[in-house]
């Protein structure tokens, strides 16, 4: 193995996402839709339960009377042991060199099997074919696919601004950094809430996000090594 | 009877198809001399497809890029040069027809395989310094010659550890 492909499989991209810091406002969510074109859906589809989001923000309410409520931002968590990829007949997701949770579009047949085997219920799937508002079709961004009707999709860590950076590092000749590489909803967050960054690497924010007594992973017992983190809400007295 | 008919029918459709086919090719602007300007006047690719070191998409030149060696009037007395400085003194852009296409769910980046992987053009676009009038068809079609499985075999064999075959690399 040559030294960059090394330096590639050695990477593991990953998100720590801290709720104490977390609002809930959704500029995650309004970032993840323009930049992934993510369509909107129609009140009828909404009601049945057909919203397509990459990254939704769960409310908890407090148990306590007037207690504050917690905002819990769900995404891909791109396992390292992922149950979607394991039961994909047709290999249109994997998980890719760097760790990230591949889906190959073109691949996808849509028998809806990663759905039902993700239990974070992140995924989701294409009812229609894409649709938008005049003035926003026209405003899509032309890295990523629009996803046509019958296939699962899913966050990528904006895995097409990973392609940008490596062809810009590739140009001048040194590797990735972790500052070349943002996802949108990490870049919008005006609360500061996700870090992103190279989990393998001991120096990086999220590594040592990860190592503190905070952080936990989400359904952390199945063992799907997840590899966005959370950090636990601290006692809040009212 | 019946075979006078077939016969004339034959005729007929022979005469016919290679007319609409012929009114099918695309027929270019300016029929320009890539083996004048590549192979004679050694003028590099990316002189004129100023995008393939810089961006996704190659592009096709404007007619600006011309200008900067025609604006001066002709330099030989070519008819199609003629049409050139008339493009180039009016107010129409010069509307390449584009030949080359990769599927809608193929992201290729001319950037990364020009610039960064160091391809030379003709790997995948053929032999376009030999031409002399402008090709009707792609030198190397996207759809037959140029399938996943080359992408892949030229990724394997290419010892650039960058070029990977992991799916999302090239499927958008």
């Amino acid at each position: 193995m040559s030294e960059t492909t090394s330096q590639l499989r050695e990477r593991r991209w990953g998100m720590v996402i801290d709720l104490d810091r977390c609002t809930g406002c959704g500029a995650c969510v309004a970032a993840c839709k323009a930049e992934n074109n993510v369509p909107e859906v129609s009140r009828r589809d909404a009601f049945s339960g057909r919203v397509m989001n990459w990254i939704r923000v769960a409310h908890s309410e407090s148990q306590e009377r007037h207690g504050p409520s917690a905002a819990y931002p769900i995404l891909c968590l791109h396992c390292d042991d992922p149950p979607c990829t394991k039961v994909c007949p047709v290999h249109a997701t994997y998980v890719g060199v760097d760790g990230i949770v591949g889906q190959t579009y073109p691949r996808c047949i849509g028998c809806r099997y990663c759905m039902g085997a993700c239990p974070y219920t992140v995924k989701v799937f294409n009812w229609h074919e894409p649709q938008w508002e005049s003035e926003l079709r026209a405003h899509t961004n032309p890295d990523v696919s629009l996803r046509p009707k019958g296939v699962v999709e899913k966050c990528t860590f904006c895995s097409h601004r990973l392609q940008t950076a490596r062809d810009d590092a590739a140009c001048e000749s040194r590797d990735v950094e972790e500052s070349d590489y943002q996802p949108a909803c990490v870049e919008v967050c005006p609360a500061r809430a996700m870090t992103f960054g190279d989990l393998r690497d001991p120096n990086s924010d999220v590594s040592s996000m990860a190592r503190s007594p905070r952080s936990h992973r989400m359904l952390e017992e199945l063992g799907t090594e997840p590899s966005v983190i959370y950090l636990k809400e601290r006692e809040r007295r009212v | 009877m019946s075979t006078h008919f077939v016969f004339l029918a034959t005729c007929l459709l022979g005469a016919v198809l290679p007319t609409s086919l012929h009114a099918a090719s695309p027929q270019q602007p300016i029929a320009y001399n890539h083996n004048l300007h590549v192979s004679e006047l050694e003028i590099p690719c990316t002189e004129c497809h100023i995008g393939a070191e810089s961006a996704d998409h190659a592009t096709l030149p404007p007619k600006e890029i011309c200008a900067t060696c025609h604006e001066d009037g002709p330099i030989g007395e070519s008819d199609e040069e003629a049409k050139l400085i008339e493009f180039i003194e009016g107010p129409d852009p010069i509307e390449w027809i584009r030949l080359t296409r990769v599927s809608e769910h193929v992201h290729f980046s001319h950037r990364r395989h020009v610039k960064a992987g160091q391809l030379l053009c003709e790997r995948c676009h053929g032999q376009m310094a030999e031409h002399e009038v402008p090709i009707t068809r792609p030198a190397i079609s996207f759809r037959r010659e140029i399938g996943m499985q080359r992408c892949i075999a030229c990724h394997k064999e290419s010892g650039n550890a960058r070029a990977t075959v992991d799916c999302v690399l090239c499927h958008r």
